[in-house]
Formats: structure tokens, sequence, C-alpha cells
């Protein structure tokens, strides 16, 4: 049934182009036009060659590809961003383990993904619970856990962005969701200045997560309020490595 | 087949042949008599007045900060229209990609096979609870709302609870969306409060402050996030060349929804891909900016197919066409398609801030409503002919649109395929009087001859301003004067200056 | 230069002043004027209407009068049709099939100048007062257009010039770049809507106590002229609801050198901005403000070219010196 509906649809998209015919699509294993149907006449059909043809439009139209803050400029707008959207944040150099321990010394349980720096945890008194592939804590005891701990992928200064990719570090999507206190470790070499930078570093086939400062919502009268289903504490710690 | 020697005009008229979409698309009632009821309501146009100028501000703000904010404009259009123009190649490339990562694509032509659709996956993924109903919970998505997924699904025995804040004041209080990104926009914080007071059961006292209220939707739908097996979500993007799909939010309902169930069902416009991952630098830039006025919106979730470990396992994803086809075939009008609904055309529309999205009787109110509407269903379906004429055509809405949608030339385009729809034997008054001023407009002579009337005029309203006329005429004397008449026009005083020899009047 | 004045249809037969005033201030600057006799409107009216064969002959007949003659630059006193000029007509005509009407129009559309931008980007006009002997010393706010502003980009052409007038006490309209609800036809199919745009735009001239509201473009004054007018005779808008969520109150600030400044601000959905402080009294519906205190009888609106006209020798006169005034416009 879907077949036949995928079919039309795509039929239906080369009648609205203007391609003639109307009859023709592609599949999904070869990825061409219509050249084999009736004999194209060059005034009358769309020639594509398919979406590498055009792989340059975007980037023609000259926006930034790159920022102009380095150094401590580039951290320092970091932290404004972070902080205009309600996220804490905190500095560190070397080892981030002494603040970490501070901001989590209330709780009684945090979980942290496997490849976090254990050595980081080593002044909490608490109950670390490691998030590990066939491990995995479940979502009731996520619930439990009072903080969750975990280092990023890439921070983007200009929008007070931070991006989880699943890695190790990062960790799995559910375990910075569920808590309602996330920790997350910044290395000053992650930051990038603006959205382009950012999303050169990524990979598309991980799994991403955009961070901006604690959850927030704009739907009453669309005034901003933080905190309401993602984790409503967001503490930033950027780490000179 | 071609005839000989003749090349085939690209198909112009093609989209009559198209089938126009359905679901919550069409407009009943005509937009001047839908409108009026909101027109006199106090309370909404205080609260959109308020909403809608808080974010106006907002978005100017954020924009302001951007010295490449054109760029951004031109790089978002061509990439869209880049889209639009080898979607069969793009479609068949993200397909491709999203399968290889282990998703499941499902095709549907209208909203009726794409309703089916989720309520097969649905049934087949989500137990019957000890109520004798299932559940799933729902990121908000415009492309659902179009469809009517939660009316279908609700009478197939399956509760959907819309979890954006937003949404769930609208679904508590039994009402409809007023606003792509904010629907409930015409809800105020006193209203909202009553509204949860009433509905949820275990809020107990509530006072009105957003922080307040936002805690309240988070105890009432915690459990639901952690325990539901599916989720039903729409997205924002789709990246041709990698097969991901992304969901843009705020509240972490998102998040939610998008890893904690076991089942994962999006259902998405064909119109919505990008060409590459690549693209989302300049996407991530236009959209929460002009969206909510934020440099980026809290929360932006990406994937791939299924990620083994982490979130569902069984992701799908419905390709929705409904009327898609039918507005690309409008080669003036399909730049619409463009729309990445983030809804800064609504919030500097004068018409919206006094009517309120109900009044435009779709999913998709607001200036991109009536273009997006009537290139659905085309002009002929129900009122939708109405829609490209709520707009003054001031084009406040060009200016702010992130992708450079010309929303006032395509009203314009689509007040002409109206004209051409409408074979209504009885033209109107305004027909009539617009035909009479084009035989007369066409030529200067008869311009002449018709002002040479002007004195008689002037006599007959005894050199007075005009507070009352007849017919149609009386749409504008209800509510505005006109001046009286002058007893010459410029013409014939410029012809008597030009007899005369002198120039008195135009002397310095 | 020889100039072709485009008087347009609306100036023709309801405001032949603004024309001559035009003509007065072109002359002033030393140009010839002339008038091609067999113009008449640019076929906006029928375009936005969505009759593009009904605008087609309209477009051809304006074509046909500004290329029977030799002129240098074409000048009218309106953004909105000359937006129509290059933003419409081309694309109609090639809708229409007539290619060659549509770069003949687009050739007349780039030659032809809005009269603020004629003066300020081709004669590089800057000071009214110095350059074209403008005097006019009343209370003036000032209405910038849809289309000036967004079809155009006029900017601040406009306002600077009627800024620059001798004697001038020129105060900010608040809420300026709102539309006035005028659209054309769109007043006539949707005139709820429209007067309810309206109603806003008056209460924000109300609100300046200006003499007189200005602006480049004749129909949205004929608009809010014919507002104020109804307003004043009736204290209402006839059937259109009485209801408005724009507030203007009056500020006032005193510098260190102990001047004080006026200025209007605007709250729009509340009555003050205590209603939205949190757990008081919320949005609650503001007091209908409507009739409404303030309303200065006698305001009336007028085309920014006759204030660019008026001197000391031959002054524009005011309401309140006894000019008169119909249907909201200074005649």
């Amino acid at each position: 049934m879907t077949d036949t509906a995928r079919e039309e649809i795509l039929a239906r998209i080369n009648e609205a182009l203007g391609r003639r015919g109307g009859g023709e699509y592609v599949s999904s294993t070869v990825r061409t036009t219509s050249a084999s149907a009736a004999p194209a006449n060059a005034d009358d059909v769309d020639t594509t060659d398919g979406p590498a043809a055009t792989e340059a439009t975007a980037a023609d139209s000259g926006y930034h590809h790159e920022g102009a803050h380095t150094g401590e400029d580039l951290v320092d707008l970091l932290i404004d961003r972070l902080v205009d959207y309600k996220a804490n944040v905190h500095r560190a150099s070397g080892d981030p383990g002494e603040t970490i321990a501070e901001l989590i010394g209330d709780h009684s349980s945090v979980v942290v993904p496997r490849g976090l720096d254990e050595t980081w945890l080593a002044g909490f008194s608490g109950d670390v619970r490691v998030d590990s592939p066939g491990e995995e804590l479940s979502v009731d005891e996520l619930d439990a856990q009072g903080a969750v701990v975990t280092a990023s992928a890439v921070a983007i200064a200009q929008t007070g962005t931070i991006v989880l990719d699943g890695s190790s570090t990062s960790g799995r999507r559910a375990i910075t969701l569920v808590p309602d206190h996330h920790v997350c470790i910044v290395r000053t070499g992650d930051i990038v200045d603006i959205v382009p930078e950012g999303i050169a570093r990524l990979d598309a086939h991980a799994p991403l997560t955009f961070i901006s400062g604690p959850s927030a919502t704009s739907d009453i009268e669309l005034s901003r309020v933080e905190g309401v289903h993602g984790p409503r504490t967001l503490d930033v710690i950027i780490l000179e490595a | 087949m071609t005839f000989l020697g003749m090349p085939l005009l690209r198909s112009k008229h093609a989209h009559s042949d198209l089938p126009g979409g359905q679901g919550n698309i069409v407009e009943a009632e005509a937009f001047p008599e839908a409108s009026q009821q909101h027109l006199s309501n106090q309370q909404l146009r205080n609260n959109i007045g308020h909403a809608t100028s808080t974010i106006r501000s907002k978005r100017a703000e954020v924009v302001s900060e951007l010295d490449d904010w054109e760029r951004l404009r031109d790089a978002g259009e061509a990439t869209k229209n880049e889209v639009m123009e080898n979607l069969p190649e793009y479609l068949a490339q993200f397909e491709a990609a999203f399968t290889a990562a282990g998703g499941i694509i499902h095709w549907a032509r209208d909203a009726d096979e794409a309703n089916a659709i989720v309520t097969e996956l649905v049934e087949d993924n989500a137990p019957v609870l000890e109520s004798g109903r299932r559940e799933v919970i729902k990121v908000k998505s415009m492309a659902t709302q179009e469809i009517g997924l939660n009316e279908h699904l609700e009478a197939e025995g399956i509760d959907a609870f819309e979890t954006d804040l937003a949404e769930l004041i609208v679904q508590l209080g039994d009402d409809k969306p007023s606003h792509i990104l904010v629907p409930a926009i015409h809800r105020n914080r006193d209203e909202i409060r009553e509204i949860f007071m009433d509905k949820m059961p275990d809020a107990g006292q509530l006072t009105n402050e957003p922080a307040v209220l936002a805690e309240a939707a988070r105890k009432h739908l915690r459990h639901k996030f952690l325990t539901t097996k599916v989720a039903i979500s729409g997205a924002n993007f789709g990246i041709a060349e990698t097969g991901t799909l992304g969901v843009v939010e705020s509240e972490g309902n998102g998040r939610m929804c998008l890893t904690l169930p076991e089942t994962l069902i999006t259902v998405m416009g064909i119109e919505k891909l990008l060409p590459r991952f690549a693209d989302l630098e300049v996407f991530l830039q236009l959209l929460p900016r002009s969206s909510t006025g934020e440099r980026m919106n809290p929360y932006t979730s990406f994937w791939t197919g299924k990620f083994e470990g982490d979130g569902p396992q069984n992701v799908h994803l419905v390709l929705l066409d409904n009327g898609r086809t039918r507005a690309l075939a409008d080669e003036h009008g399909r730049t619409a398609l463009n729309c990445i609904r983030c809804s800064a055309c609504m919030n500097v529309c004068p018409v919206y801030e006094r009517t309120g999205g109900h009044a435009y009787g779709s999913t998709y109110p607001g200036p991109i409503g009536a273009i997006l509407s009537p290139l659905l269903t085309g002009v002929e379906d129900e009122a939708n002919g109405s829609l490209p004429y709520a707009s003054s055509l001031c084009g406040a809405c060009y200016d702010v649109c992130p992708v450079k949608i010309n929303i006032p030339e395509i009203l314009v385009h689509l007040r002409g395929e109206d004209v051409k729809a409408n074979h209504s034997p009885v033209s109107s008054q305004l027909d009539a009087a617009l035909t009479g001023a084009s035989w007369m407009m066409s030529d200067g002579k008869r311009m002449t001859a018709a002002e040479k009337g002007l004195p008689l005029a002037h006599k007959v309203t005894g050199g007075e301003q005009i507070n009352d006329l007849p017919g149609i005429a009386g749409a504008w004397t209800s509510s505005r004067d006109i001046p009286a008449l002058p007893e010459k026009s410029f013409r014939q005083l410029w012809a008597e200056e030009e007899a005369d020899g002198s120039d008195e009047k135009g002397q310095r | 230069m020889r100039i072709a004045l485009f008087a347009t249809c609306i100036v023709d037969a309801m405001y032949p002043e603004v024309a001559q005033a035009t003509v007065r201030v072109l002359r002033r600057l030393g140009h010839e004027v002339i008038f091609p006799e067999g113009q008449s409107c640019c076929g906006q009216m029928h375009i936005n209407s969505g009759k593009f064969a009904q605008a087609e002959p309209v477009i051809a007949n304006h074509v046909r009068a500004f290329t029977s003659t030799e002129w240098d630059a074409a000048v009218a006193p309106s953004a909105s049709c000359v937006a129509s000029l290059s933003h419409q007509q081309p694309m109609v005509a090639r809708r229409m099939g007539n290619d060659g009407l549509a770069s003949e129009a687009a050739e007349v559309a780039d030659r032809t100048y809005e009269l603020t931008q004629f003066l300020t980007d081709v004669e590089g006009v800057t000071d009214a007062a110095a350059d074209l002997g403008s005097y006019f010393p009343h209370r003036v706010t000032y209405h910038p257009s849809c289309h000036g502003m967004r079809l155009l980009h006029l900017g601040d052409r406009q306002s600077s010039l009627v800024r620059s007038v001798e004697g001038i006490d020129f105060v900010e309209l608040p809420l300026a770049d709102a539309c006035c609800g005028f659209g054309g036809t769109f007043s006539v199919k949707n005139p709820e809507v429209s007067s309810a745009m309206l109603a806003d735009k008056v209460r924000t001239v109300q609100a300046t106590e200006a003499d007189v509201c200005t602006g480049g473009d004749a129909s949205c004054l004929l608009h809010i002229g014919g507002g104020m007018s109804r307003f004043e005779r009736t204290g209402g808008f006839g059937g259109t609801p009485d209801v408005t969520a724009v507030h203007v109150k009056e500020t006032s600030s005193t510098d260190d050198r102990g001047r004080t400044t006026e200025t209007l601000t605007t709250v729009v959905g509340a009555v003050d901005d205590d209603h939205l402080t949190p757990g008081e009294a919320g949005t609650a519906p503001a007091e209908p403000s409507s009739a409404q205190a303030g309303f200065r009888v006698g305001q009336a609106a007028v085309h920014l070219a006759r204030i660019l006209a008026s001197t000391k020798e031959d002054p524009l006169r005011v309401p309140s010196e006894g000019a008169e005034v119909s249907g909201g416009s200074l005649r």
C-alpha cells in the first residue's frame, strides 16, 4: 500500500515540477532523473543531475563561516551567553573535581557516563552510578539520581550552546535528561565562536543534543520561564585543559 | 508524447490536476465573517497584542546582533529553493540514508492515509491499558495538527497526550491552537491557571505565575514521560545527505518523547528536507532567532534512524504529501513550501494581531497560513479563497521571513487565482466598480472626461465631506469619512494653467 | 531637468493641491515640470484585487503616457504607486504574456521616483528650510507608509525632510510602522479588520496632540483622516467594536542640563506595566480606553508635499488657524 503511495507522491512531484510525463520517479537505489523515459526535449525538462550538482549553493551567499573571537574573549563570550540563558557558570583548570564536588555535594547519588574521567568524582562522597552499554540505568533509576555529570563535544560561544554527541563522555541521551540537575564540563579547546564552526565539528550520524541553558518555556504570554521538563539546573564548568 | 516541433510548456496548470490536501486546513466560513467575533474580544486583543509585541522586540534584538543576517536569509532561501527543485532526488537520498540507519519510512498521500499508518503503528506497539485504551505521548507537531491525528486516534481508542505546554493548555481547555509556535497565545496567565485548576485534579492550588504553571505541567506529565511506550513527533528538518531528523524545542518535552519511549513515530511533510547536514549552520541561526527571539532555543535533538543502546529502537517516519505537491505545482506560489514554521510573520502581522489565529480556520494562521492553506487545498476549497484577501499587503511578513518568502506577492497571485476560479455570473459591486475603473483608467482621455463630472459631484454633495455611502462603498463609510470632492481635478487645473500661460498656483 | 509629474489617480481626482505642491517644490529647485496628459493610474487597485486582465490595459496606458514625451525623471507624490510601477507592473505584464510591456514598464519604473526619494537621492536636499524655503511652525507627526518603508526602503528620507522644515515641532508617532489598515480593497473586503487597525492608528495620532499628521501617501492619509474625522464627529468608528490593546502614555525625563523631554511610550495588551508583574492582577482586560481623552479637535491629515511647499510668504494654514478640514484632510 505504502509503496504505491511512494510512487504516486514522487510522480506528483515530477508533474508539479513540470518534468515530462509526470509518471517518472527515482528509485532509492538508482538516483537519477528520467533520462531513460520518453525522449527529453531540452526545453521542457528541468535537467537535474541530482543533489551533487548544487552542492555549493548555500555557502555562496557570504555569511560568516568563522567568528572573530579567540582566547579569553571567546571564553568570556560563552560565559556571557550561558549566564544570559540562566545557566550557572564555573571555571576550573586542570582538575574540575573540587568544583564538581561542591556542585553535587547535596545529592546522595549521581549518574555519569562510562567514559567520564573517574578522578573527577573523587571528591564526591555519595554514590556514583556509571551508565554503560549493557549496564544502563533504568528510567526509574535515572529519576532517582540527584544529578548527572558529563563532558561535552562542542560549545558554541555566540549562542551559549553546548552539544552532547552520545559519546562515552557525553553519555546516552536519557542520562542528561531525566535527572533534574546537569553538571556539564566544557573544555576550552572545544569552544568555537559561531554556529557554522560548531556544526562543522559534529558527526551527523551521532545522537546529537544541543543545549542552551536549562529547559525553558515561553508559552505563557511569551514570557520566558526557566525550568520545565528537562533538567532545571544547568551548571557548566569551563575547564582549562 | 510530444507534438512535432512543439516543445511542451512547463505545466503551468498542473496544479489543477493534483489532489488538494485535507484535514484542518480549510476555512469553513469566509475570513471577514470568521474574524468578526474575535475583533470585539477585548481579552483576546490584549493577550495577543501583549504577546506579539513582546516577541517582536525580542526578535528584533537578537536579529540585530548578527551583521550577516541578510546573507543568512539569502542562504536559507537558496537552500530551500534547491530542495524544491530537486525534491524527488533529495527524498530518495533521504529515504536511503534513513533506512540504512535502521529507520522505517512510510509514505502518505493525504491525511487519511497518514492517520491510518500512525494508528496501525500505535496498535502494534502500544499496550492496551486497564482502561481498555492505548496511550501515546506527543511532541508539538504542525503536521499532525494539520491531519487531525489526535481526533482520529481518539476515535480508534488511542489517547494522545500533548506534552508541549501550550499544546497542553489547548488540549486541556478543549480549545484549538491559534498560533504555530505558541498555540495558546490567545490565553493569558489567569485563564491558563483556571484551565489547570479545572483539568489537573492533582495540581492543588495554583497562582497565575508562569513559573508555577510550568511546574504544574511538569508534575502532570512526568509519569507519562517515564512510562509511555510510544511517542509521536513532527520534525523541523530532515537531512537528505544523512537521513537525520531534527526537532527544535524549549521545554525538554521533545527530548523526553524522542528519547525515552521504545517506539518513535515521526510525521513530516515532504518539503521539510535540507540537502546537507552542513545546511544546519544556516537554519539553526535563522529559526530560533525568528521564532522565539532567542539566539538558540534550549534544546535541539537530531537522530538518524536508531542508535544501539540509546533511545527508541523502533523508529518510523511518515512522509506526508497532503496537498504539498499541489502547492509545488503552482510556480508562483511554491516558495510557500519553503516555510520553516518560525511564526515571525504572524507575530508582526497587524491583521493577525487583531483577529487572532482562529479566524483563519486552518492549522496555519497568519500571513503564511493565508497563502499556505489555499495553496494546499486550492482556492476553490470551502472559504479558503477568502484567505488571500485577509491582508492589507503591508509587507511586514516578508521583511521578517527567515527564508524570504514573498508573502505579499503570493497573496496577490492567489487573489488572481481566486478571480480565475470564481465563475460566479453575478459580479459583486466591487467587481463592477473595478471593471468600470479599468475601462476609465486605461485611457487618460476617459479619465479626463470622467473628472469633468467633479464639479457636478462637488455640487451634488454640497461641497461637504461624505459620511455615508450606499452599497459596497458603505463598507468604507461605516467607520471613515471621505473629504469633499474637489471642484476640479489636478488635470483640469493643469490644463487651465497651460491655457492661461501663467502658472500662479505652480509658481513659488 | 525636465521632470514628468506622475500625479497618481487619487491625488489627481481627490487632492489636486498635493500635485500642485509637488510642482511648486520641483520648480523651486529650478526644474521644468511637465504633466504627461494620458496618465491615469498605476493599476495597483486592480492588481491587488487579483484582476490582472483588467490591470493590463491600465499598465499599458501608463507606459504609453510616459513614453510619449521626453523627460529626465518622473516624480510622484506617492511611495505606493511608485512601488507598484517597479514591483507589480512588469510582473503582471509578464503574467499576461506581454513581455514587451513588461520591459517597457520596467524602464519607466527605473526612472520614476517618489518625491522624497528624488529630493534626497537625486537632488541631495537635506535641509528643507535652507534648500526649499519650507516653513511650517506647527506640531506635526508623521506616518510612514508601508510601501514607502518596505518596498521603496525610504528609511528616514521622508521624516528627515519634514524635521528639517523651519519652525516645525516634530513629534514621533507611537507605533509609527504599524499599517493604518487601508490596503486598497482590503478596507472594502475586510472593513472591520481594517477599521480596527485604523482605530489604533487614530489613537496614536491623537496621543501626539499634533496639529497635523503627515505622510507621503495620499491613500493612507485619506484613510487616517477619514478615521480622525469620524472619531471627532461621533466619538467612535461606527460599527467597529470599541476595543483596543494599544495604550499610549506620556513620560517626561529631565536631562542633566535641566531640559525636560516628553516622550510617548506605548504599552500593548495591558493598561500599564504593573499588570505584567507575576502574582498581580495579571493581564486582565484594560478598561476600554476608547473615546478617550485628549482628542484634539481639528487634527487633520496632510501630505508632506504641502508642508515642504509651505513658505513664510505663502504658508499652509492649520485647523486652529481656521483652515478648512474635510473628511479629516486639510484642504
